[in-house]
């Protein structure tokens, strides 16, 4: 049957509980201060007023409000808790397929986003190195907390790690044997908070962005055999302002991918010049 | 390779870039033979697409000969010609599988983008801005082609590339811009935009079955092609559009309208200038005047059919009058793959040269110029068509300054 309710609840095993991130070195304290946001945001405000001015004058009202606000209660409710996502997509594949497809973890570079690699561990257990914009990686061991073929997978992140994590996919056949309807859930304990989420977005994709990304991904991967790409393809010179504009919204969006070959081979075209 | 890079608004430049590489397993690379400018490329060039960046190679009409294959293409070889429709489709989707073909849900790899634009991202264009997937395209020497086995139509004939260029996008466009309008036998079709699409619109039209096609333009050549094709024609600087379609249907209306316009259309009057400032203040993308008439003109309970882009947001629109009178409105990108083979056999019956609405063949070199001279609708411009392995061939202007028509 397919889910009537919008929001659905990780299993009492899978789930994050809040208590689990309370600031424990300077640095997270650090990442927790409204003001280090407020001046990322104005900073990338002012860096992108001359792309967008309509939206930054807005932001710049809003920031205006806001500062009149208690800064405490504005912020303080967005830094805390479980930062909480979801991502359905219906994929025009069996449900077991795609089963089989998740369940082979070590393939997920293939089409999770920044994931460098995914090694098994044990039966259950697996060790994931993500990449991090700007260099460096982040390293954690996460295990499987239900395998229940054809119909869910779901996991939690083990031992020690910055952000823990929690997890899970469901596959319902669609109405009318339309493809089935993957819908991942996905919970984050990120230092900082909902706050430190959408300003990840600005720099890379906000923990929602890459739930959903990397489900699109999958499900491009599952129905077309690939995943669309241009990264890569021949391009004229790019303006500075073309520069920031993709900095902010442009290639981060897509996979990196090796080309597969190198420069054309003029065969053809020198067989008609001769 | 020589490609034309968009580097701005009206700032073209023929450029050279690096050759195309096979990037995705079932890409192919295409060494491009014949390749058009189309009407739609003159809203980039007009800087009014959002998500353009400088450096982006634009054109959406080529064709060609198959260089190079990835390992996961079984149908399309090397050495084939090949027309590519302007579209990229994967063939395995939801969408697709309906025959939605510009719908198709996996070719963007912007998906996001489009999304929180549009709700919902279509298919992915060659050479048309980043929320079209940001793909190079055709207005250059070569160009990679994703999902070889699903777009691209392999042509076994010696017809010459002019013949069948268009079969890339604006035949199928005009022609689906009929079938949406859902013509019966006997109907009176109003089409807005004697440009090649609306010229195709009006031809497909009478194959629909039209009795009678009354095309709205203002330009002399224009009205010429429209008058080739068979239908009436109606110039509206010279005349109050509603008030002659009245006259003209009996006081009825047409049964159905076609708008081949799209965003950018040359209103007249009030309204017109009120379209152009917002447009100018980046307010909204769009200027609508073409579907408001449309959406006034056709009789109660008859089709508006809008092949015409738009991108962004429109207002002012007619929608009491839509509603009112009970009319059907049908719109989208072409579902390319559902028209070539259809449309290749009738090119080859010679039950239409389509080669008929061109007017200048040009080398790469020129394109900059060309896109001046077609936006601007100097020298007869109708339709520019250019082989990319020729520099100039001196065709654009004419000698004697005079406006000219080639021989087609």
């Amino acid at each position: 049957m397919i889910q009537a309710e919008i929001e659905t609840q990780l299993d009492a095993r899978t789930r994050l509980s809040v208590g689990q991130g309370e600031p424990q070195s300077t640095t997270e304290k650090a990442a927790r201060s409204p003001w280090l946001y407020a001046a990322a945001l104005a900073a990338v405000y002012l860096f992108r007023r001359q792309i967008f001015s309509p939206g930054g004058l807005m932001f710049a009202t809003g920031f205006y409000a806001a500062k009149k606000v208690k800064t405490g209660q504005l912020f303080g409710a967005a830094m805390q808790g479980v930062v909480r996502e979801q991502a359905t997509f219906t994929i025009n594949k069996p449900a077991g397929e795609l089963y089989d497809l998740w369940r082979d973890l070590e393939g997920a570079p293939r089409y999770m986003e920044s994931i460098q690699s995914v090694k098994l561990t044990g039966g259950t257990t697996s060790h994931w190195v993500m990449d991090l914009p700007g260099g460096g990686t982040l390293e954690w061991d996460s295990e499987l907390t239900a395998q229940e073929p054809g119909r869910r997978l779901a996991w939690r992140s083990i031992g020690e790690t910055p952000v823990p994590s929690a997890g899970q996919v469901a596959f319902e056949p669609a109405a009318s044997g339309r493809g089935t309807v993957v819908r991942v859930d996905q919970e984050f304990l990120l230092p900082g908070g909902k706050l430190a989420a959408t300003m990840g977005g600005l720099f890379s994709r906000t923990p929602g962005g890459f739930t959903r990304e990397n489900l699109r991904h999958f499900k491009q991967l599952a129905e077309a055999g690939e995943i669309p790409t241009t990264k890569g393809q021949p391009h004229g010179p790019r303006s500075a302002t073309t520069k920031v504009t993709q900095a902010f919204t442009g290639d981060r969006e897509q996979q990196n991918i090796e080309p597969q070959t190198g420069t054309i081979d003029h065969d053809i075209e020198r067989q008609e010049v001769a | 390779m020589k490609a034309l890079c968009w580097m701005g608004k009206e700032k073209l430049e023929v450029q050279t870039v690096d050759d195309p590489r096979i990037l995705n397993p079932q890409d192919a690379i295409i060494r491009i033979t014949r390749t058009a400018i189309c009407g739609s490329d003159l809203h980039l060039y007009d800087g009014v697409i959002p998500t353009m960046q400088s450096g982006d190679i634009i054109g959406h009409e080529f064709m060609g000969i198959v260089e190079e294959v990835g390992p996961e293409v079984k149908k399309v070889k090397r050495g084939d010609r090949v027309v590519v429709p302007f579209t990229i489709a994967c063939g395995n989707c939801f969408f697709c599988q309906s025959t939605l073909w510009s719908l198709c849900d996996n070719t963007n790899p912007n998906a996001a983008t489009a999304e929180a634009l549009y709700g919902y991202s279509g298919s992915a264009l060659y050479g048309y801005s980043h929320i079209y997937g940001g793909y190079a395209g055709g207005q250059a020497q070569y160009a990679r082609v994703p999902f070889a086995d699903v777009g691209p139509l392999v042509v076994n004939n010696d017809l010459p590339d002019d013949k069948l260029l268009f079969l890339t996008d604006i035949f199928p466009t005009g022609y689906m811009g009929a079938q949406d309008a859902d013509i019966q036998e006997g109907d009176t079709v109003a089409v807005w935009g004697a440009g090649p699409v609306g010229i195709f619109a009006a031809a497909s039209a009478f194959m629909f079955g039209a009795k009678r096609v009354i095309v709205i333009d203002r330009f002399p050549e224009r009205l010429e092609l429209a008058k080739k094709v068979g239908a009436e024609t109606l110039d509206y600087a010279k005349n109050d559009v509603l008030k002659s379609l009245r006259e003209l249907t009996g006081g009825r209306g047409p049964d159905a309208a076609i708008d081949a316009v799209g965003m950018e259309a040359h209103g007249s009057g009030p309204g017109g200038l009120y379209d152009r400032a917002k447009q100018t203040l980046g307010l909204s993308f769009d200027r609508p005047t073409v579907l408001r008439q449309a959406i006034l003109a056709v009789r109660k309970g008859g089709t508006v059919s809008i092949p015409g882009v738009y991108g962004g947001l429109i207002d002012k629109i007619p929608f009491g009058a839509a509603f009112g009178k009970g009319i059907v409105m049908k719109m989208g990108q072409t579902h390319m793959m559902r028209y070539l083979q259809p449309l290749l056999e009738r090119i080859e019956k010679g039950e239409i040269d389509p080669s008929f609405i061109i007017s200048h063949r040009i080398g790469i070199e020129e394109i900059p110029e060309a896109f001046r001279v077609f936006r601007d609708k100097k020298y007869g411009c109708t339709k520019v068509v250019i082989d990319p392995w020729t520099d100039r061939t001196g065709a654009l202007v004419p000698r004697d300054g005079t406006a000219t028509q080639q021989a087609a």
